[in-house]
């Protein structure tokens, strides 16, 4: 699994290529965003690819959550595919995580740094 | 279609700018206490204002105002708001749908809306709506700098403090004013941004409506009811100020009294009073001789018999009176229970699966008790050839009065041409019970005598099956009772449930007595 990494206005912008998260390559996927947000204070993952999402994949959000929670920092999701969106609805975790439409809303929401 | 942008001359051209509008369907902490009857479900803001949910009357009058473009920022119920709105091509508006953690971020999501520069933003609760007139007035003022609209009648305190009245009311200004919201703005309260915008005024004087409490929503309810909120009402109206929507059963005896609003598929039985000030959800029934004055009934609702309805709400079993600020859960579902088609799927899975072993049971049961029956019938035509009154005829002692219980007996008997010297107990059990069971098994009757659940079991319920079902513990019918259904006489209602309290008290006598039979 790669992640693509690209730095707009102060954001690190993330973006996995994988097309779903579960039991099966949460681990992977988990390591591999983790070790992308480094020390990065201001992240945003963009969700495009991933169309879909279980409970392991939720866990492994939250740990990056919980990481850049840590730093002091924050974590921006975005482009979200509607069957993930909606599950980030159903579960209320968009309580807790800053979700957005897009990046230039991103770029809008830390403005300018 | 409106034009979607407003004009405002300047300098003696025409400017023309694009006016959006920004909704949020948050739920403001401050409400907590005033939103009782709603805590659980539907949000304020989903909550029904006559013929539909309150927030389709803010999307309908911002659509009046001229508004083209439509940002909906969520905290509650996200998904229900996207189910309801989508993307607008219903009201010819572009809607899109965004997500907020609470009413504290409501507002720090403006920022991050791609709204287009130049352009005047009307920014409100979904929870509170204003009149088109106010729109108007609102996007001239707005060229000469932000306005921000306390809300109104929905709370005149908030006129003190404009940092509430942001968070109560409505705001118009320039898209440019939207990005000065930061974080600190928002932890510092929002006086601070607003006099960083340089408010303008206040108005306080445009009719509005609102749903934060249950006070407020009859009060919206009345408003739009009279015309002097200029919404519009689905349905015909028949009379001024009586609105009646398609598929409505109205019996001739209801009286209505105007305003009042009935919703489609509704069912309203005789001797109701309805009115003024009243709305009636979608699929509702109201029970025969109800009362409902100034109240507001959701949908899928079921009102009982005989009861009176004044300044409530009722959503489901709740009952929540807006006078005395109490809520009533009620646990009896003949007086007021929830019709809801909705339910889940493993819900409705346990349901059907429940209902087709029970209907299964009952068949294997009318089956094996048939050979009964046929010696039941046998032992009847001997006893009647034989012209004997005595024997088995006395062995069951009948607790009814001697005069009902002869008359009883003879209608009874007469209509199910049996004979009348038979054994009571016996009787009840196998011309009653037993063909109860036949009529379980064929799914026309609950065995446990549950209310309906769904409109279409409402409609497919028999008045007199309804009746029965009133004062049956086990729920298995009284074809006495049924025969003469709701034009039953006081005597001969109370002739019924003690026939029909007889016939399930004695089953297990009945056995003994078929037992006795068979040994003979």
């Amino acid at each position: 699994m790669q992640v693509l990494t690209d730095n707009v206005g102060g954001i690190a912008f993330l973006q996995p290529d994988a097309t779903f998260v579960d039991a099966s390559n949460a681990p992977e996927f988990k390591s591999c965003v983790l070790s992308a947000i480094d020390t990065a204070t201001l992240v945003a993952i963009d969700m495009r690819h991933i169309e879909f999402m279980d409970s392991t994949g939720l866990g492994a959000m939250v740990a990056f959550l919980r990481r850049v929670e840590k730093a002091e920092g924050r974590l921006l999701l975005c482009n979200m595919q509607p069957k993930v969106r909606t599950l980030f609805e159903l579960v209320r975790l968009y309580k807790i995580f800053e979700i957005l439409n897009d990046r230039e809303a991103c770029l809008r929401a830390v403005g300018p740094t | 279609m409106p034009s979607p942008e407003t004009k405002s001359e300047k300098s003696g051209g025409v400017v023309l700018s694009p006016l959006v509008g920004v909704v949020l369907c948050a739920h403001p902490d401050d409400f907590s206490l005033q939103s009782s009857p709603f805590h659980g479900h539907p949000a304020p803001f989903l909550q029904e204002l006559v013929d539909r949910p309150f927030l389709v009357h803010v999307i309908e009058s911002l659509r009046a105002a001229g508004v083209s473009e439509i940002f909906v920022v969520c905290s509650e119920a996200p998904d229900e708001v996207r189910d309801l709105l989508g993307d607008g091509t219903r009201w010819g508006v572009k809607i899109s749908h965004h997500l907020c953690r609470d009413s504290q971020h409501a507002l720090s999501v403006l920022p991050t809306l791609p709204i287009a520069l130049e352009a005047k933003v009307l920014v409100g609760w979904g929870h509170s709506c204003l009149a088109f007139p106010a729109w108007e007035a609102l996007a001239r003022q707005c060229d000469d700098g932000p306005v921000v609209v306390v809300g109104a009648i929905i709370d005149s305190a908030a006129t003190a403090d404009a940092g509430s009245a942001l968070r109560f009311g409505w705001l118009c200004c320039l898209s440019s004013c939207l990005s000065k919201i930061t974080e600190k703005a928002i932890a510092n309260g929002w006086d601070d941004w607003l006099k960083q915008i340089c408010v303008q005024k206040v108005f306080s004087q445009f009719p509005a409506l609102a749903s934060t409490s249950g006070a407020d929503l009859i009060a919206a309810q009345q408003q739009v009811l009279n015309r002097k909120f200029p919404a519009q009402i689905s349905g015909f109206e028949a009379e001024s100020g009586i609105w009646l929507s398609r598929n409505v059963i109205l019996h001739p005896t209801a009286v209505l009294t105007a305003p009042v609003f009935v919703g489609e598929d509704c069912r309203i039985d005789a001797g109701v009073t309805l009115g003024p000030n009243a709305a009636l959800g979608q699929f509702s029934r109201i029970g025969k001789s109800t009362t409902v004055v100034e109240s507001a009934i959701s949908r899928n609702s079921w009102l009982g018999e005989d009861m009176e309805f004044r300044h409530v709400l009722v959503c489901g079993p709740r009952v929540w009176n807006y006078d005395l600020n109490t809520e009533l859960n009620v646990v009896d579902p003949f007086l007021v229970s929830n019709m809801r088609t909705d339910r889940s799927l493993v819900a409705q899975s346990l349901g059907a699966l429940r209902s087709f072993i029970i209907r299964i049971a009952c068949a294997v049961t009318y089956v094996l008790i048939a050979p009964f029956a046929a010696l039941h019938a046998l032992f009847g035509q001997t006893v009647d050839s034989s012209k004997q009154s005595t024997g088995l005829v006395n062995c069951v002692q009948l607790p009814m009065p001697p005069d009902g219980t002869t008359e009883r007996k003879e209608i009874a008997f007469q209509k199910r041409q049996l004979n009348a010297r038979c054994t009571a107990g016996s009787t009840y059990f196998l011309c009653w019970v037993w063909p109860g069971l036949l009529r379980v098994a064929t799914g026309k009757q609950d065995l446990f005598g549950f209310p309906p659940r769904t409109a279409q079991e409402c409609d497919a319920l028999e008045r007199h099956w309804y009746n029965a079902y009133r004062q049956g513990p086990l729920g298995v019918i009284d074809p006495g009772r049924a025969e003469f259904g709701a034009e039953v006489q006081p005597f001969e209602c109370e002739l019924a449930e003690l026939h029909f309290a007889m016939s399930t008290q004695t089953v297990g006598r009945s056995y003994k007595l078929l037992k006795a039979f068979w040994l003979r």
